[in-house]
């Protein structure tokens, strides 16, 4: 039987970065200020944890520019939601004591 | 047997999935909000109507029967209000801290659409005559495509109110961006009983190009439909629920004489003139 710690990503081992695809879920473009307030982060610990996620194909960042505004929009991509729901499954196998 | 050594695991493992579901739940108070579910239903309903107007106007009718109306000069009102239209909305999505994005059924019955529309449009320059009730089924089927989330959104009383969208002056910018999308909307319909309405509408269309290419400037439409707080969309929804059904009247009937075009371009111009100038002062409205 293979130990489901090998389900976990290391990815998602950092508590920012766990919450950051919590926070991102399916199909959801949040925006940087948001996923600030929502994480309680401050701009260099949540950028990094983007930044990091993005290099290995989890996130997709995307800017845009309405005048002299400028958005940071950040999505799962479809790899990192899979990634992500994996790292859940072998949670939820953890939690319920995989070997009871 | 589970070990002691696995409790640690256990009991990390329980904290992190606290933690997801503590995080989704902050996430699903922060939206997708309510106005932008309102907006997302607002674009389906002019979509469909484009769509249902375009088809009404100019479908099921034989190029000949076409040019003895008229043409298809009267496009140029459709269209300029459309093309106006999605550059304000791309703005206006800017607003909006969560958006949701659509799933891939939705695009694949967007494509269906599309080919339904250009198989109806076959059939229109081809002679063929087809049940207009086609037409409201393809107005019907792209408003609950793109308006369905929306709607089971606005049905859920837990949807979020996170987006105040606040009514607040417009800055210079967009002011005269509004006021300038009501002049050429009333330029169209004032003249659009002109013999030398084409060659306006034309000329509308180049300078709407031009326009365009200043997209990321804060004169572009994008920035003008950030600025736009809702009195302003329904002053915009107005006017162009009046050229959509100029459309129609021109296309389909003798009833638009010169008077009534001046009329309705002048009303027009007024309903955006006015709303260039509101909100008088900042003030909150919550969607």
């Amino acid at each position: 039987m293979v130990h489901p710690r090998h389900g976990l990503d290391d990815a998602f081992q950092t508590p920012i970065r766990f919450s950051l695809m919590a926070a991102l879920g399916h199909r959801t473009e949040v925006d940087f200020a948001t996923l600030r307030d929502v994480l309680e982060a401050n701009d260099s610990v949540l950028s990094k944890a983007i930044s990091y996620l993005e290099k290995v194909g989890y996130v997709q960042v995307t800017k845009g520019n309405v005048g002299n505004r400028s958005r940071t929009w950040v999505e799962s991509t479809v790899k990192g939601h899979r990634a992500f729901q994996i790292h859940l499954l072998a949670l939820r196998t953890i939690s319920e004591g995989y070997l009871d | 047997m589970e070990s002691e050594s696995d409790q640690p695991a256990k009991r990390s493992a329980q904290r992190q999935l606290k933690t997801y579901e503590a995080v989704r739940s902050r996430v699903k108070t922060q939206g997708p909000s309510r106005a932008f579910a309102l907006f997302t239903l607002w674009s389906a309903i002019v979509v469909a109507m484009y769509v249902g107007v375009f088809l009404f106007s100019f479908g099921n009718r034989t190029v000949s029967e076409a040019v003895d109306a008229g043409g298809y000069a009267w496009n140029g009102i459709l269209v300029f209000p459309i093309l106006v239209f999605s550059s304000l909305a791309s703005g206006a999505r800017e607003r909006f801290g969560i958006r949701t994005k659509p799933p891939l059924g939705h695009w694949i019955v967007i494509g269906l659409v599309i080919v339904g529309f250009v198989v109806l449009a076959w059939l229109s320059l081809s002679g063929v005559d087809y049940p207009w009730a086609l037409n409201l089924l393809m107005m019907v089927t792209i408003f609950f495509t793109i308006a369905s989330r929306s709607i089971r959104q606005l049905r859920d009383k837990r949807a979020s109110n996170s987006d105040r969208w606040e009514a607040e002056p417009l800055n210079r910018s967009a002011r005269c961006s509004t006021a300038l999308i009501g002049l050429v909307m009333g330029l169209l319909v004032a003249t659009s009983t002109q013999t030398w309405f084409p060659l306006l509408s034309a000329v509308v269309m180049m300078l709407l190009a031009v326009m365009l290419m200043g997209w990321q400037t804060r004169w572009g439409f994008p920035s003008t439909g950030y600025e736009w707080a809702p009195i302003h969309w329904v002053a915009f929804g107005i006017t162009i629920s009046m050229l959509f059904l100029m459309t129609i009247l021109l296309s389909r009937t003798a009833w638009i004489t010169t008077p009534i075009s001046l009329a309705t371009g002048v009303f027009i111009l007024l309903v955006m003139l006015s709303a260039s100038l509101l909100p008088l002062r900042a003030g909150h409205k919550q969607l």
